[in-house]
């Protein structure tokens, strides 16, 4: 058996530098992964948002939802003018129930409301909305 | 087992040896004592175990002893040795004992030995009976003829010269040892665990990006989120607006005019009820709207998005 000069202290110094190595990998891996977890999370949460914005603000069908307002009044009452992806529409001679109807329904379709005139004559209201999606 | 190193013969008397390079030496019977046993025992463990006990009655304070065994033949060797008395008659032959690698035992070159050893003035290293014995060279005939020691072959086994450099014991050494091996175990592990998860947040980025490979640009995710951040802030507080003011108006309120473009909006809200003004008012005000003229039965309502 070879008699090594120190012994002892040299086991003992080789574990510690084992035990050392180890921690500043673990720390260092802990940094790093932090870094790119914090990154990976933020692009997560950003990418939700979009694909969550783009789901509420580019949803399917709008054109048809909106057509849906065509039935609440009779027609004589319309003034519809919907090009590509634009609507201007005035309402006419309406009562107050058919006006809270078509509020209540434009404020659940997911159009941007760019332009609303409610105006009230005797006690019919004229309404005109300018919206596109 | 070191053997390229030089063999040094020790004895009492021997003359001063000057040697830079590392060796082993090899102790005569002068410095241990030898018990040879036929045991039935197979393991070397188990002669180690029994060591200590058969040499009671032959050596006091066995605390100052090392020991060392081994297997010749059919008998098993038992040597005790004080490692103290080497180091001393090491320091005697001007041989420091930091360079002393092994030590061997005169019984296990018996094999070797063929004639006599010289040992000094006095003394010659001899095999009788099969065991390596120190006799007076007086004894001897005066034609002997000596010879030395033979350097090249080793024996098989050897023990270290005690560790008198090292302040700590080989044993304490390994138990300090695996605890922190055990605590770099545990580093390790969590260092891996780590890594591994931000690599789960990177595999949940790609599982989106694959539904939806447009969004891979992080320019044009940005771009994306700032258009319809704005839509929606914008859109929000349209809507907030028109909530507000349908939860003014009832049978006795009612909306004369309402306008709301890109960024204002004004309200005019009329009551037959005159003394229901102050309700409107507060009704306005709680609301968060700021009221801009007020007249015999209107209240008009106007501000910024």
């Amino acid at each position: 058996m070879m008699n090594i000069r120190y012994k002892g202290e040299l086991i003992v110094l080789a574990s510690i530098i084992l035990v050392l190595s180890s921690y500043i990998f673990k720390y260092k891996s802990f940094e790093s992964s932090q870094e790119l977890l914090h990154q990976k999370q933020q692009e997560i949460v950003q990418l939700q948002d979009v694909i969550s914005l783009q789901k509420i603000w580019s949803p399917n069908k709008i054109s048809q939802k909106l057509d849906t307002l065509k039935h609440i009044i009779p027609s004589q009452q319309i003034i519809w003018n919907k090009r590509g992806k634009k609507l201007t529409v005035k309402f006419k001679q309406i009562d107050s129930n058919q006006l809270n109807k078509i509020l209540n329904k434009i404020l659940n379709i997911a159009i941007q409301i760019e332009y609303i005139n409610i105006k009230k004559e005797q006690n019919k209201y004229t309404m005109e909305l300018k919206c596109k999606w | 087992m070191g053997n390229s190193k030089e063999l040094v013969l020790v004895y009492k008397g021997m003359p001063k040896v000057s040697l830079e390079e590392r060796f082993s030496i090899v102790l005569t019977p002068q410095n241990y004592i030898l018990r040879r046993e036929n045991l039935p025992i197979k393991q070397e463990y188990q002669s180690k175990k029994i060591v200590s006990s058969i040499f009671d009655n032959f050596i006091e304070d066995k605390d100052k002893y090392s020991f060392f065994v081994y297997k010749e033949d059919e008998d098993w060797i038992f040597i005790a040795y004080k490692q103290e008395e080497v180091i001393e008659l090491l320091e005697e032959a001007g041989i420091p004992s930091s360079n002393v690698d092994e030590i061997f035992f005169a019984q296990q070159m018996v094999s070797t030995i063929t004639k006599p050893i010289s040992l000094g003035k006095n003394n010659a290293l001899v095999v009788i009976d099969g065991i390596a014995t120190v006799v007076p060279k007086s004894i001897l005939p005066e034609d002997t003829v000596y010879e030395n020691i033979i350097e090249d072959i080793h024996p098989k086994k050897s023990v270290p010269l005690s560790n008198e450099h090292s302040y700590i014991d080989t044993k304490t050494a390994l138990i300090f040892s695996a605890i922190f091996t055990i605590f770099a175990i545990f580093f390790i592990i969590e260092g891996m665990r780590y890594t591994h998860s931000s690599q789960k947040a990177s595999t949940k980025v790609e599982e989106i990006l694959q539904h939806y490979p447009a969004l891979e640009s992080s320019y044009k995710r940005e771009s994306i989120l700032a258009k319809y951040s704005n839509i929606d802030k914008e859109q929000r507080a349209k809507r907030e607006i028109i909530k507000k003011l349908s939860k003014l108006i009832n049978q006795n309120i009612k909306i004369e005019q309402f306008e709301l473009n890109a960024k204002t909006y004004s309200a005019v809200l009329s009551t037959p009820n005159t003394r229901l003004l102050n309700q409107i008012k507060q009704k306005v005000k709680a609301n968060g709207m700021q009221i801009t003229n007020i007249s015999s039965n209107k209240i008009t309502i106007k501000g910024h998005l």
